[in-house]
């Protein structure tokens, strides 16, 4: 990885779901930080200032829309970009992210990496693709999502709560 | 202007290709990433609430428009054999805010068509 990486901080409760977007990221040549709730992120946010936050919205302690409000309420914070990267597509839910400053807001489905992937080169985080895409959407082949084991994450739960 | 984009809507993985199709193109026409994501959102909400590939099949159309020296998305979504035209009315309601118009005509064949624009600003 390149000393000058760019940061992605994962903020979702999943195990699961944060290592396979951990994956993706440092596929792409990001360095990630993860933290499984809100409150957990909003302080890693603080420590290690990310060049961009993707948050999970239902998560235990403290979800996703309270995070990205605390975070945009602090001046050091205010201006880290924040993707929502969520379950839920509901108008509402979209436009509550939004109205507290989220920049995106990317339902998980078959496209959602994609979707994630050129949100980050348009906000200079990763590079202007220059080939074909980076992951060509594809039917899901089950239910289950992702595959893995929760032990690779960078940061868990516990750490900056 | 390119092309409209037709989606036949039989499951929710058609949903999601048609959102992902208005997302394309409204990045193409130079929204920014909040609007893409607001029309791509309403986009898929209005399918759910039309009950679009779930009880209802039809299909969804995704059109650039150009006119008075503006830009914008245009997505219409028609779905066949309604045979309650109430469906999703509330839904319909939050998927406006997201949008700058929405329209919603009850066809005959009890054939039903709304349509979202959202300019470029």
């Amino acid at each position: 990885m390149k000393e000058d990486s760019k940061t992605v901080l994962i903020v979702e409760d999943s195990p699961a779901q944060a290592l396979a977007l951990e994956q993706l990221l440092e596929d792409h040549g990001l360095k990630v930080l993860w933290a499984a709730d809100g409150q957990a992120g909003v302080a890693l946010a603080r420590e290690h200032m990310p060049d961009v936050i993707v948050l999970d919205i239902e998560m235990p302690r403290m979800g996703g829309f309270e995070a990205c409000r605390i975070l945009k309420e602090d001046a050091r914070t205010a201006d880290i970009p924040v993707v929502m990267f969520t379950i839920r597509d509901d108008a509402m839910t979209a436009l509550r992210g939004i109205d507290l400053g989220a920049v995106d807001f990317i339902p998980k489905d078959a496209f959602s990496n994609t979707v994630l992937l050129e949100t980050l080169r348009q906000l200079h985080i990763l590079p202007e693709a220059t080939g074909a895409p980076d992951a060509l959407p594809q039917k899901p082949r089950n239910k289950a999502g992702n595959a893995g084991l929760p032990g690779r994450a960078t940061t868990g739960p516990e750490q900056g709560g | 202007m390119s092309e409209a984009q037709k989606i036949e809507v039989n499951t929710e993985f058609d949903v999601f290709m048609a959102r992902m199709q208005v997302r394309n193109l409204a990045r193409a026409i130079g929204f920014d990433i909040t609007s893409q994501a607001r029309v791509a959102l309403a986009t898929s909400s209005l399918a759910r609430a039309l009950r679009l590939g779930d009880i209802y099949r039809g299909y969804v159309l995704v059109n650039g428009l150009q006119a008075e020296g503006r830009s914008g998305v245009q997505v219409s979504c028609k779905v066949f054999s309604v045979d309650d035209f109430e469906i999703g009315s509330r839904a319909l309601a939050d998927v406006k805010w997201l949008v700058d118009e929405l329209t919603v005509e009850e066809l005959p064949s009890n054939e039903l068509q709304v349509t979202l624009v959202k300019w470029l600003v």
